[in-house]
């Protein structure tokens, strides 16, 4: 068997090796062929995508990910590059979280449709200046303020918080405190693979976990993605449908 | 190569200057040559665990000062000649030393010794920032309780934040039957929530007080404390130990309750 791609799993979901001497067919025939052997080993997972070793354009990264798709049961949330292409993290993460997460979100929305599409067009364009990636463990005493929205790749733990004019991504698990839509935009979101916060806050509504008895702990094998959302004046959270592209 | 290890926690009463007397011994008995140093100034009671109270002349401060030889303060221990103490001072406060101080006091104790344990006080304001200085890494001590670990979270922050990202953790004080329970945190959860790595667990052990009380740690003794403090210990040497199964205690008696429970 060659070695043109080479699957691994992380904390958050697969990261993809690939060749970068050898045609993009042969990686997607192999990775059609590896996937399909460890079917049973990738569960019906949300995943975080990571890709390195090669440039991909933007088709090539979709054929990817619907091959992925495909040939397992896991659906792909969100792709990112390697930590070492900075500069190219910030324009992949912007335009793949535009095309898969606010898409759907927005979709589920149907009246707005037609302004997301307008945005998409219009304000997308500079995407990479709205948001703030956050990568590492943001720890008890530390905040993470921004005007944009903010994307942390790691945990939030408790006594930390999270602060942002317009949404909130986390890609582990939410424990601390959480401020979204400070710019006064009450459709701003919290989104988590794994939602216990102590208190959400959107648009100045303040909502706080229920007192549970015991300690909160991380859930890294949580399967549902949780949103946290105004609505009627209120915090919501409820499980994220990931039902968008299909 | 000589390490400069701080032993901190944020929350008070988990156990650091335990930890620090324990290392310090079991390190000794595995042949390297070792000093404590106990930086918190005014609240000084590493001597005492160590039993060694009733031989301070010079202190900590005395040799930042310049009143004493660094040499004339360091304390040997009675039982392990490789172990020695620099007691920290009973009538001073934590704004006698500063942090470029101390620096320059752990090269020069660098020099001399295989590792220099330096037993942090609790709280984040200076005598953390003193303690931490001159430190290469750190061991963060905790209980398995939430507010220790929010303090030891805080810490952690604030070590990265210092340059100093070698830390790792000690679980001390776990109570296996109340893990089962439910009723306290698991080791993998503290490690979850921490995210660092797990250098010991030490269990919940009366002979701790015992061994306190009487002035000589119990690192390499045949209790259960004693077994994981010395499983520690051979780790910061560069033994691959592995971290001890700790429901090992049952004996003949708790096996056949748990038989008839059944």
């Amino acid at each position: 068997m060659t070695k043109n791609v080479v699957i691994k799993s992380n904390g958050h979901g697969i990261s993809l090796k690939l060749k970068d001497d050898c045609s993009f067919s042969d990686i997607i025939n192999e990775l059609k062929v590896k996937l399909s052997e460890a079917k049973s080993f990738f569960k019906d997972a949300h995943i975080v995508l990571e890709i390195q070793g090669r440039k991909l354009n933007d088709d090539e990264v979709d054929e990817i990910v619907s091959v992925i798709e495909k040939h397992s049961k896991m659906s792909v949330l969100c792709v990112v590059p390697h930590q070492d292409e900075l500069e190219e993290k910030f324009l992949g993460l912007s335009e793949l979280v535009q095309n898969k997460i606010f898409e759907n979100v927005q979709k589920e929305k149907k009246d707005q449709i037609n302004a997301s599409v307008q945005m998409e067009e219009n304000e997308f364009v500079n995407a990479p200046e709205q948001i703030q990636l956050f990568e590492g463990t943001l720890r008890s005493g530390q905040d993470f303020v921004t005007h944009k929205s903010a994307i942390i790749i790691g945990d939030v733990n408790p006594g930390a918080s999270v602060m942002a004019g317009e949404n909130v991504i986390v890609f582990g698990s939410l424990l601390g405190n959480v401020t979204a839509g400070n710019n006064g935009n009450s459709d701003s979101y919290v989104l988590a693979l794994d939602m216990n916060p102590g208190q959400v806050c959107i648009n100045g509504i303040y909502g706080r976990s229920a007192d549970e008895r015991g300690f909160r702990k991380k859930n890294k094998l949580k399967q549902e993605i949780q949103i946290a959302r105004l609505l009627n004046n209120g915090i919501t959270i409820e499980n994220f449908k990931n039902d968008g592209g299909k | 190569m000589s390490q400069v290890i701080v032993v901190t926690s944020g929350k008070g009463g988990v156990g650091k200057t335990t930890t620090s007397a324990n290392l310090g011994t079991g390190l000794a008995k595995l042949n390297k040559k070792v000093v404590l140093v106990d930086t918190d100034i005014g609240l000084r009671n590493l001597d005492v665990v160590l039993g060694l109270e009733n031989r301070i002349v010079y202190h900590l401060v005395d040799v930042i000062e310049g009143n004493c030889k660094i040499k004339q303060a360091l304390i040997k221990d009675k039982k392990n000649p490789n172990l020695y103490l620099l007691p920290s001072a009973q009538t001073r406060d934590k704004s006698a030393v500063s942090p470029a101080q101390m620096k320059q006091l752990t090269e020069i104790l660098r020099e001399e010794f295989d590792f220099v344990i330096l037993d942090c006080p609790a709280g984040i304001e200076q005598g953390f920032m003193n303690a931490i200085a001159g430190a290469d890494r750190a061991i963060i001590v905790t209980t398995p309780e939430v507010s220790a670990i929010r303090d030891a979270d805080r810490i952690i922050g604030l070590l990265e934040a210092n340059e100093i990202h070698d830390i790792s953790l000690i679980v001390n004080r776990i109570r296996m039957d109340m893990v089962k329970r439910g009723d306290m945190m698991s080791m993998d959860d503290v490690v979850d929530i921490l995210s660092i790595d797990l250098l010991g667990v030490v269990p919940d052990d009366e002979q701790v007080v015992i061994s306190t009380n009487q002035g000589e740690p119990l690192c390499g003794g045949d209790s259960l404390a004693g077994i994981a403090y010395m499983n520690i210990c051979k780790r910061l040497v560069g033994e691959e130990v592995p971290i001890m199964n700790l429901e090992q205690k049952n004996g003949v008696w708790s096996k056949l309750a748990q038989l008839f429970k059944k």
